[in-house]
């Protein structure tokens, strides 16, 4: 049978998943290419370091196959959620694995001339800022605005309640602008001795 | 501003930044912040920060080596995950084995269940007439030749009863001289008293020499019976002309002795170009493996090596060591291609079905040790896209027409992708079997 893999939703590619070998392929291709690079921006910005990240990357997306060819979990309605969802498990436990990540110093001193204003270096900065935040916060603050997630999707992602999303995207605002403000204040203490 | 106030811009600020936020909502929190006038400053600090990552919203392409190792764990996993029954995974070659066994029973059935063939037969009469080289062509050839009867005139029947009478009570004659020589007299046997269905009616015959006649039956197929009792005419412009129809198309041939040792069963095409030394290669068989040696890994190429990558064939023999005829079969092949929206590439090895027309070229003239090279080209479509193959091979025929062979097998295949082609080749160590009928 002849599938117009183009057109087809998530979820009806997730469940030709379990079909015959040929569908399977032309089905996990079809889902690689609308995905494959939403999560691997999703995994860098979270973890912030390029070492495991292919391994984690890897991880996500076969065990995404392995479950959708197994075909007993037919029923995801939302898999959008359920990649992402599965992406930040495997972040996670990488995590429990690993032990705590270093945070990440880079060297963003070395490209200063002048006062820190133009967009450029505010994006550098963000992202610096972003890696410095909990990661309980930052998952949902990369979620929230770098994936444009609504509250109830990033809610069923991280399992928690709408309320407590809110809540948390709050407080990663509040601290990231804490931490860009102390980074420019540290930046330009610097400019200034020199 | 104190610490409550504080918190109380900043919570109004952040729900301003809410993209589910409405109109008449974001009115209130507005009319509410005017009451802080240093809400600005905090708002300004939210925007930059919110600007900057709406500027950092590009996605991020993770590099090719990522998608390859995807893309080979992923094939891993569907070997196992998503196997295919053994009929499904093996659907074509049954089909072909049964196409097969259903043109063999068709073409040689025909000949074994013939109702009106003689199974005592030694030789028939119509496959001799289709061997061209075999011993018995040629030696019945050169009977008939020397039993070919010259143009004589008619004689009456009591004229052959006659000379029939002189024959003795003992089948031979007597009164006839032996005539070796070919030129100068007609080579017969004896005619009535050989052929039942030849009749000798005539009131001149005595009692004595119907009895004689009657009594003669041949049971003897010998050629020195035959010789023994040829009759030689003193007058040989005299015959019946009956008797030349008889000779023409007499049994002789069927009780000579000829080379064919004699077979209780019926002979059939099969049977004899196995086990005799007739070449009839009209028809040619084959089957064939691969184990690539090239792209696709080896890993990912399967475990079974003759029904991960098989091929049937059937030619005819065109010319003289050519065949022409058509293939099919299964294998994988790599497919690797780039997706021109995302720039993503994808690699994946279907197993790819496919048939065409080929050829077959052997080379016999350098035989050496049995062994003798041969060629194929091979040209088809697939499910993929064409297909193109070729090889060389090293054949053995084991008995007559039986034999094996094995060598190097290239192939490529073409495929589309959003408008753009691309190819895969192959290269891959083949081996086979091969009957030639």
């Amino acid at each position: 049978m002849k599938y117009d893999y183009d057109n087809l939703a998530d979820e009806e590619l997730f469940g030709l998943l379990s079909k015959d070998r040929e569908a399977s392929n032309r089905a996990f291709n079809e889902l690689y290419k609308r995905y494959s690079g939403k999560i691997y921006s999703f995994i860098y910005r979270l973890l912030g370091n390029k070492f495991f990240i292919k391994d984690i990357y890897q991880d996500v997306f076969t065990q995404i196959y392995r479950i959708g060819a197994d075909g007993k979990n037919k029923n995801i309605y939302n898999f959008r959620s359920y990649i992402y969802q599965t992406a930040k498990n495997t972040c996670l436990n990488h995590f429990k694995q690993e032990g705590k990540i270093e945070e990440v110093h880079t060297d963003y001193m070395t490209n200063m001339s002048g006062e820190v204003s133009d967009l450029s270096d505010t994006i550098d900065l963000v992202r610096k800022a972003v890696s410095r935040l909990p990661e309980n916060l930052k998952e949902v603050f990369i979620l929230s605005e770098y994936e444009e997630m609504n509250y109830p999707a990033i809610a069923e992602i991280t399992g928690d309640t709408q309320i407590n999303v809110r809540v948390k995207i709050h407080r990663a605002r509040k601290m990231l602008k804490e931490i860009v403000i102390s980074m420019r204040q540290e930046m330009n203490i610097m400019v200034e001795n020199e | 501003m104190n610490r409550y106030d504080l918190n109380r811009v900043d919570e109004l600020v952040n729900r301003l930044l809410d993209r589910d936020i409405s109109a008449t909502e974001k009115s209130s929190i507005m009319n509410e912040l005017k009451q802080y006038p240093e809400y600005t400053k905090t708002l300004a600090d939210y925007e930059l920060i919110q600007s900057a990552v709406k500027n950092d919203r590009n996605i991020l392409m993770p590099p090719k080596d990522f998608d390859k190792a995807v893309f080979a764990e992923v094939d891993k996993i569907s070997r196992v995950l998503v196997p295919q029954s053994f009929f499904v995974r093996n659907k074509y070659a049954l089909i072909g084995l049964l196409l097969l066994f259903v043109g063999f029973t068709g073409y040689f059935g025909q000949d074994l269940f013939k109702s009106d063939m003689d199974k005592t037969d030694l030789v028939t009469a119509s496959k001799v007439d289709k061997t061209s080289q075999s011993t018995v062509q040629s030696s019945i050839t050169s009977e008939i030749k020397k039993i070919e009867v010259k143009q004589v005139p008619v004689v009456s029947n009591s004229e052959v009863n006659v000379n029939s009478a002189k024959m003795n009570s003992s089948g031979k004659s007597t009164n006839f001289a032996k005539n070796t020589s070919t030129t100068k007299s007609i080579e017969k046997v004896a005619k009535h008293n050989l052929y039942k269905d030849t009749e000798v009616i005539s009131t001149d015959l005595t009692k004595e020499s119907k009895e004689t006649i009657a009594h003669s039956q041949m049971t003897n197929p010998s050629t020195e019976f035959n010789e023994s009792n040829k009759i030689v005419l003193e007058n040989e412009s005299i015959i019946d002309p009956r008797f030349n129809l008889v000779v023409v198309n007499s049994n002789f041939d069927k009780y000579r002795q000829n080379q064919i040792t004699p077979f209780a069963i019926s002979q059939n095409k099969y049977t004899r170009a196995l086990f005799q030394n007739i070449s009839k290669t009209d028809w040619l068989i084959q089957y064939r493996g691969l184990y690539a040696v090239s792209n696709p890994e080896k890993g990912l190429q399967g475990r079974n090596f003759y029904f991960n990558s098989y091929n049937f064939g059937g030619f005819v023999e065109a010319f003289d060591g050519i065949y022409l005829g058509a293939e099919f079969g299964a294998e994988p092949y790599s497919q690797i291609f780039l997706d021109p929206n995302t720039e993503i590439e994808f690699e994946q090895t279907p197993d790819i079905f496919y048939f065409g027309v080929a050829g077959k070229f052997e080379l016999k003239n350098f035989k050496y040790a049995g062994i003798y090279p041969a060629a194929q080209l091979f040209a088809g479509s697939s499910s993929l896209g064409p297909i193109l193959r070729s090889n060389l091979t090293l054949q053995y025929d084991i008995i007559n027409n039986f034999g094996l062979f094995a060598g190097l097998e290239g192939g490529m295949v073409f495929y589309s992708n959003e408008g753009i082609w691309y190819n895969s080749g192959k290269l891959g160590l083949i081996g086979g079997l091969k009957i030639k009928l």
